[in-house]
């Protein structure tokens, strides 16, 4: 896993790392609206 | 309608067919009082403002009011009930005219319809108007029972998307922190292995014939070229 990050510069890297917990809300958030609104 | 307002709806009819029905009693109740006012010899029994006939005409008012209020509920008041009503007053307007005939013939008449149709009258509009309120009685606990179950069916959903969100959001910071530290092992491994070569080389101890990793496409590996 380490080997296939490192095709990638650090930069790349960090900025998924930003990323990946505003993907992780908007799971959430559609998940609880998708619950409420059935 | 929601279950909740239904089950109001008909615990309201069953509430106020209810005070009709005793409304009823008391009317009838005083036209009795009154032909037995009629029947005793009391003076102007018959009268707007007799001891007895202006009780029943002060409660066939008020049921008159009643019904009138009544109108605005769905299924109130039942139409046997109000055609039973309305035979009592046409009936009671008859029994009205025989005891002014003031003969013995027409007090017997008025006494007979007294005593045997407005009785009956009374009876069916008490009998209507119990199975009304039996039957909006059986229909609230009905609609109370249905409000209860989509109030328990609302919970349990509640229940299940609170846990969903649960495990998402679990599972969720899992991924993240599996993704971090594989990030973060991806940035330090090859910087520590880089250090320790460089070190060795610094302490004119190194082979410099080892070559550092070359692995890779990052900021680290081209260092590492240029190292080697």
């Amino acid at each position: 896993m380490t080997g296939l990050l490192r095709r990638y510069s650090i930069r790349v890297r960090l900025i998924a790392l930003a990323v990946l917990p505003l993907v992780l809300i908007a799971i959430v958030a559609f998940v609880s609206v998708a619950g409420v609104s059935s | 309608m929601a279950a909740a307002e239904k089950s109001a709806l008909s615990t309201s009819v069953d509430n106020q067919s209810t005070d009709l029905k005793y409304q009823a009693a008391d009317w009838n109740g005083w036209q009795t009082a009154y032909a037995f006012d009629v029947i005793r010899g009391v003076k102007n029994a018959t009268a707007d403002t007799a001891t007895s006939r202006a009780p029943f005409l002060a409660s066939r008012a008020q049921l008159d009011k009643k019904l009138a209020d009544m109108s605005a509920t769905p299924g109130l008041p039942g139409a046997e009930a109000l055609a039973a009503v309305k035979a009592f007053h046409e009936v009671d307007a008859q029994v009205f005219a025989a005891y002014n005939l003031g003969t013995p013939a027409g007090a017997a008449q008025a006494n007979d319809l007294v005593l045997t149709t407005e009785i009956t009258n009374h009876t069916t509009i008490a009998t209507a108007l119990e199975s009304l309120g039996a039957a909006a009685s059986d229909r609230a606990a009905a609609d109370a029972a249905a409000s209860d179950a989509a109030r328990s069916k609302v919970a349990v959903l509640v229940v299940l998307v609170v846990l969903g969100v649960l495990v998402v959001s679990l599972l969720g910071v899992l991924l993240v922190g599996v993704v971090v530290a594989l990030v973060i092992r991806s940035i330090t491994t090859p910087l520590t292995q880089l250090r320790a070569r460089l070190c060795e080389i610094a302490d004119g101890e190194g082979d410099l014939t080892v070559r550092v990793d070359e692995q890779g496409n990052d900021e680290v590996t081209s260092i590492s070229v240029l190292v080697n």
